[in-house]
């Protein structure tokens, strides 16, 4: 047995051996790594890669766009200037000059409106481009945008999202999502992309020596999946992860730089407004009412989060402000305002006209906790509430379909231009947002006024305005804005960019902070 | 010949039965693709999707264009992954028959040696210990197992890597050391398996192994003078190995199943992980190229199941 046991000990220090040598005794230089535990988020060209935000982040490294934002606000990208001219309306952004593609070619304003008709043709998902009516090349470095109509999210939703794409090589693809070469990955942004692995969740990515901002400080960097984040960052395998709230003092007390993300996701109790009672003002509000969100935050995130503000923005949104209508916790005053809808409190619960008044409560895996705590709450005020788990996708289209009472959802985003309240509130995707909410005019014509407004003073008091009705009208009880980490190394000068990155994309990894002078684009 | 009809048959049914599944679970592709990110997506794109996957087409039109590129060898375009299943599904199904085969091969290996031990040294002290031990690790979840391997070996030891199949940095210039490097990021998953594994085999065999211990022909062959090793293994272990067949022939088909949790762990990436993805996502025509690759593994697990039982037991073969 112990001669066994020697040989199966030289047998797995022969194979670490092997590791060491097949890692290249650090011979080769490793990337920067952020580790990932999703890995794949599609092929990092303008149109294959995963809708989702991080899809979209992988490719923000490879192409550039007219402008970008730091953690102040909004800097210059591609176009070193742009005026808003208000007679038609228009943007007009005049282009960084010396601007070369990663293939050599020079970058003008024919690819800019290149770029606009083409995305014209084919749809990006996060660019939606129906408020540009023409575009007009001035000079090789200057292009007009004219607008159908004022447009306040203008500069977010579209200058500083859209890629702009390189004429030469696109003019000639038919099916951009199936296009997935490596002439498909050829932008204008500071890194070039050195391997993309599909299986691995891999994006390798190579400083662009000769990019118009300077070249990127870190050579390499790249992104790729992980089993478990702590374990990696702690192991130093990757760089940079997104870490559990438990493991921060052991990171920091381990010398790695922590950072709280700002609260740009928000979890809700939806209602479904085609059922009676959920659509009653006051049956929303005694809900409100039969729930203490601070410990609802204790208790299920174990404090780490913020209870949500009834107006849906979060304080950290840079429109935030804290609406008049608060629901403090009043399980009494909850119950007055069932009884204000006509409802008999028995011992089995809530009576109208001889039925009981019981819902169902649909929730993922992820937030059975909460769902728990909710319908104990609920049980508190004699109401009957059942729960239901679901997974994520059936949730999803339960709601949509309007096949539910009550239901946990939630979502991000809420960093980026308040014309996200517009896309909760009206149209198709209210049905999927608020539970078929229809806003009183109003509201509607608030949300109206608000993405024609250009003055940023008058806009905020609409937006303000806003917030107060939805609190008001309490469409769906916002609950909490969790807080999430980042773990790294400190050798880059990651920073949160002004609400979010493009359109709002609530991670830290902005490519500004890889440019020379980046520690300057952090906030003050 | 009429084995082999019966599973071109039950092939059939199966494909049919891989379209409506994926079908009947709830919820679509474009809400799993998209999710919270409606907030985002524009219309005209959304709009575009459902029309570039025939997700706007009625179900009887999905099935003939499924079976008219099925017939072609096409097995349609990942709605998530936004490339073709094929190079979707390639690169796992290899890393999966690496992890999964060496798994595999391994434990088959020690757990028959073990059991065989096991049955033959019952008296001694150790092997009480040693089935102590197989229940514990058979009882043990796969995930549980690999995060304590991950912890020690790579996080405390540092002796192995953290996540992948191979180094992040490319070397295809030194094919050794790609070699030496798939090698490294293999032994702790498949360790996990093989632990995860071989003792279930190990208790079968003994538990088989037991039964024929003291029969006629063990006698038979001591008297001819063969020596103990040939006994053990020819005649006494070939005895019990129709229990181990069987199972044997079950786990083939369900080796990627049970790969999954292992996967994640080691964020290694097999195709357990990729159709656990894509069921999440609601990925049609990437679940149905998973699950015909999973029909034609547990078809081939079952035919290689019918053999061996042949192999190993004459009136199998006499009956047949």
């Amino acid at each position: 047995m112990a001669k066994r046991s020697l040989w199966l000990t030289v047998l797995i220090l022969v194979l670490a051996g092997a590791g060491l040598l097949s890692a290249g005794g650090g011979a080769t230089p490793r990337p920067y790594l952020i580790g990932d535990p999703q890995g794949d988020w599609g092929f990092p060209s303008p149109f294959a890669h995963n809708p989702r935000g991080p899809g979209y982040l992988r490719v923000s490294f490879l192409f550039d766009t007219l402008i970008w934002k730091d953690a102040r606000g909004f800097i210059p990208a591609l176009a070193d200037s742009w005026e808003y001219q208000a007679s038609p309306p228009a943007y007009v952004f005049r282009l960084h000059p010396g601007v070369i593609w990663h293939d050599g070619q020079p970058l003008t304003a024919r690819d800019v409106a290149f770029t606009i008709d083409y995305l014209k043709k084919h749809p990006h998902p996060w660019v939606d481009l129906r408020p540009i009516s023409t575009v007009e090349v001035l000079d090789p470095l200057t292009v007009r945008l004219v607008l159908s109509q004022p447009y306040a999210p203008f500069l977010e939703e579209i200058a500083g999202t859209m890629f702009i794409l390189p004429r030469h090589i696109w003019e000639q693809v038919e099916d951009p999502i199936r296009f997935q070469d490596a002439r498909a990955c050829v932008g204008s942004g500071p890194y070039r992309l050195a391997e993309y692995r599909r299986e691995h969740g891999l994006y390798r990515f190579v400083a662009f020596e000769t990019y118009y901002r300077g070249k990127p400080t870190a050579s390499e960097i790249g992104f790729v999946q992980v089993g478990n984040e702590l374990v990696a960052l702690k192991g130093k395998a990757v760089q940079a992860a997104a870490v559990p709230p438990e493991a921060v003092q052991e990171l920091k007390d381990q010398g790695f730089t922590v950072l709280s993300q700002p609260h740009f996701f928000c979890l809700k109790l939806l209602f479904n407004h085609h059922k009676f009672p959920q659509q009653e003002l006051a049956f929303r509000r005694a809900l409100a009412q039969a729930v203490n969100l601070p410990d609802l935050v204790a208790q299920t995130l174990r404090g780490y989060g913020l209870p949500a503000s009834p107006g849906l923005l979060p304080p950290d949104s840079p429109w935030y402000c804290a609406p008049q209508a608060r629901y403090p916790f009043d399980p009494a005053a909850a119950a007055r305002l069932l009884e204000s809808l006509g409802y008999r409190r028995t011992p089995e619960g809530w009576m109208r006209d001889g039925h009981l008044l019981a819902l169902e409560l649909l929730s993922s895996p992820a937030y059975a906790r909460v769902a728990e705590y909710l319908k104990k709450s609920f049980q508190n005020i004699g109401l009957t509430v059942h729960l239901r788990q679901v997974d994520h996708t059936i949730l999803d289209q339960r709601v949509k379909n309007q096949q539910f009472d009550l239901a946990l959802s939630g979502h991000g985003g809420l960093g980026g231009d308040p014309k996200f309240i517009n896309d909760v509130c009206t149209g198709p995707l209210a049905r999927e947002f608020l539970g078929g909410y229809q806003p009183p005019p109003k509201m509607v014509q608030l949300l109206t006024d608000q993405l024609q407004t250009l003055d940023e003073a008058k806009r905020r008091l609409l937006v303000a305005r806003i917030q107060e009705q939805l609190a008001y009208e309490l469409p769906a009880l916002p609950l909490f804005y969790p807080t999430w980490y980042l773990g790294h190394d400190g050798r880059i000068p990651w920073f949160f960019t002004r609400g979010g990155i493009a359109k709002g994309i609530p991670v830290y990894f902005n490519k500004v902070a890889l440019l020379p002078g980046a520690a300057s684009a952090s906030p003050p | 010949m009429s084995r082999v009809l019966g599973y071109v048959f039950v092939l059939l049914f199966i494909v049919g039965l891989n379209f409506a599944l994926p079908r009947l679970l709830p919820g679509d592709p474009l809400t799993a693709l998209v999710g919270e990110q409606d907030l985002i997506i524009s219309p005209a794109y959304r709009q575009e999707l459902r029309e570039r996957y025939g997700l706007d087409q009625p179900l009887w039109r999905q099935l003939v264009e499924y079976a008219g590129r099925l017939s072609h060898g096409d097995l349609g375009y990942s709605v998530y992954y936004q490339a073709p299943v094929a190079k979707v599904m390639g690169p796992a199904l290899l890393w999966t028959a690496l992890l999964c085969g060496t798994s595999f091969l391994l434990s088959t290996c020690l757990g028959t040696w073990l059991g065989v031990e096991l049955a033959v040294q019952r008296r001694r002290s150790w092997t009480a210990a040693a089935v102590g031990g197989c229940l514990v690790l058979e009882s043990l979840p796969g995930f549980l197992l690999g995060m304590a391997l991950l912890l020690i070996f790579s996080l405390k030891l540092g002796w192995f890597p953290f996540f992948g199949a191979l180094e992040v940095v490319s070397q295809v210039t030194r094919p050794a050391a790609l070699g030496l490097g798939i090698l490294w990021h293999l032994i702790l998953p498949a360790s996990t398996l093989m632990l995860a594994e071989a003792p279930g085999v190990a208790l079968l065999v003994r538990a088989s192994l037991l039964k024929v211990l003291a029969a006629p022909f063990v006698l038979a062959a001591r008297a001819r003078g063969l020596t103990e090793a040939r006994i053990k293994y020819r005649y006494q272990a070939r005895n019990a190995l129709l229990p181990l067949i069987t199972r044997l022939g079950l786990r083939f088909g369900m080796l990627w199943a049970m790969a999954l949790p292992v996967e994640v762990v080691f964020a290694y990436p097999g195709a357990g992980q990729l159709l656990y993805q894509a069921l999440l996502k609601r990925d049609y025509p990437l679940i149905q190229g998973l699950l015909l690759v999973s029909i034609l593994t547990v078809l081939a697990g079952n035919a290689l199941a019918d053999w061996g039982y042949r192999w190993a037991d004459p009136r199998v073969r006499s009956r047949a």
